[in-house]
């Protein structure tokens, strides 16, 4: 074998074994790269969108609440009043007549 | 022999050099590669926490304040509760304003057309009207008076109105203790309040202004009837706290003259804090 033939194969490894770790190097950081970043990201993110959320839900549940009590509430209380006339007011037309001193 | 040896420290050199360039190569795009993933990874980290923080942070917030009591600037707050008590209370008044507005103009089969009187005609009415002497009972109490009043004044042609006091309850903070009384329009366009448990013209009803007598305290069972119905039976210690109640301000006044014809008053002291909705809001 011709010692040019041996130096170009020397070359060839050369350069493959350096493109190789290269790529390997560069994967390596990426990905300890990408999850260091994104733990990190994801905590800013969850601190940045929780609090505000939080509010907005907090406030949006009371609402709902509200409103759900509201809607109750209203339908008993016509019925109450309604129970209370029938049972007490429009006697009064009877009243009238029998409780006069 | 020695061209051999010479050849070997060769390539060992070659392999030591391409070795060493392989590791800083490796070591340097390394770095390259951190950097690269460490953007993208916050960045796509960054989405994925606030969306998930957003949903968790608004079920978590939604859930507590649906549920249970929270304080918001040291206010507590009750939602379904509050709720619950305002739409009770609209529930009510809505439910007393139709029977009163659909039944006091009228004995039930007839509508009658009612004016303004004067200050004499008036006297005259009240002096021969008999709700007076009634007998005042537990189901029977001002609301009742003032109703029947109404009714009276109405078969006379006299234009009158159901008028509801309400009382600033210093428990609650609310105008949730009322009493009912009567008003009358006269033709000199003066409003004239009338107790119609004593016939008794009252010149103190005004917002701001106490409302005492006998007839207002033993009308809290009006009270208790209107307004407990939200609560257990009051306990005895409560009675006496509604007796108390029997000195206090007038914060409300809702005069009920007709159908499409109600009027509300409130007083600036107190209206804008008070928690309590109505329907009566002219």
């Amino acid at each position: 074998m011709g010692y040019k033939l041996k130096y170009l194969i020397i070359v060839i490894i050369s350069i493959l074994l350096i493109a190789i770790s290269s790529y390997v190097g560069y994967r390596g950081g990426y990905s300890a790269g990408y999850n260091d970043g994104w733990s990190n990201g994801n905590q800013t993110g969850w601190d940045s969108a929780y609090k505000p959320a939080y509010s907005n839900g907090l406030n949006d549940g009371v609402k709902t609440a509200y409103d759900d009590g509201d809607r109750v509430g209203y339908a008993e209380g016509i019925k109450v009043a309604q129970d209370y006339i029938i049972e007490h007011i429009k006697g009064g037309q009877i009243w009238n007549q029998k409780n006069v001193k | 022999m020695e061209s051999k040896k010479r050849q070997v420290i060769t390539y060992s050199m070659i392999a030591s050099g391409v070795l060493l360039i392989a590791i800083l190569s490796t070591i340097g795009f390394y770095q390259n590669g951190y950097s690269a993933g460490n953007s993208t990874g916050f960045i796509d980290g960054k989405l994925s926490g606030s969306i998930s923080g957003n949903t968790t942070g608004y079920n978590t917030g939604y859930q507590r304040g649906y549920a249970g009591t929270i304080k918001i600037f040291g206010i507590s707050k009750q939602g379904y509760e509050n709720g619950y008590k305002d739409g009770g209370k609209r529930g009510w008044d809505e439910g007393i304003k139709n029977f009163i507005t659909s039944n006091c103009d009228s004995d039930g089969t007839q509508y009658y057309i009612t004016k303004p009187v004067s200050r004499y005609e008036l006297e005259r009415f009240i002096n021969a009207d008999q709700t007076d002497k009634l007998e005042y009972a537990d189901d029977f109490n001002c609301l009742g008076f003032a109703l029947t009043l109404k009714a009276n004044a109405s078969k006379h042609g006299i234009r009158c109105a159901v008028v509801i006091l309400y009382f600033l309850n210093e428990i609650t903070g609310a105008d949730d203790i009322g009493h009912a009384i009567n008003a009358f329009d006269t033709v000199d366009s003066r409003i004239v309040y009338v107790e119609p448990q004593s016939d008794v013209f009252r010149q103190d009803v005004s917002l701001d202004k106490s409302y005492s007598g006998e007839y207002y305290s033993r009308g809290l069972s009006f009270k208790e009837n209107m307004f407990y119905f939200l609560h257990d039976t009051p306990t005895e210690y409560q009675r006496k706290l509604h007796q108390k109640f029997s000195e206090d301000k007038i914060i409300r006044i809702v005069e009920i003259w007709s159908n499409d014809e109600v009027k509300e008053y409130r007083s600036k002291n107190y209206g804008n804090g008070l928690p309590i909705k109505s329907l009566f809001i002219p």
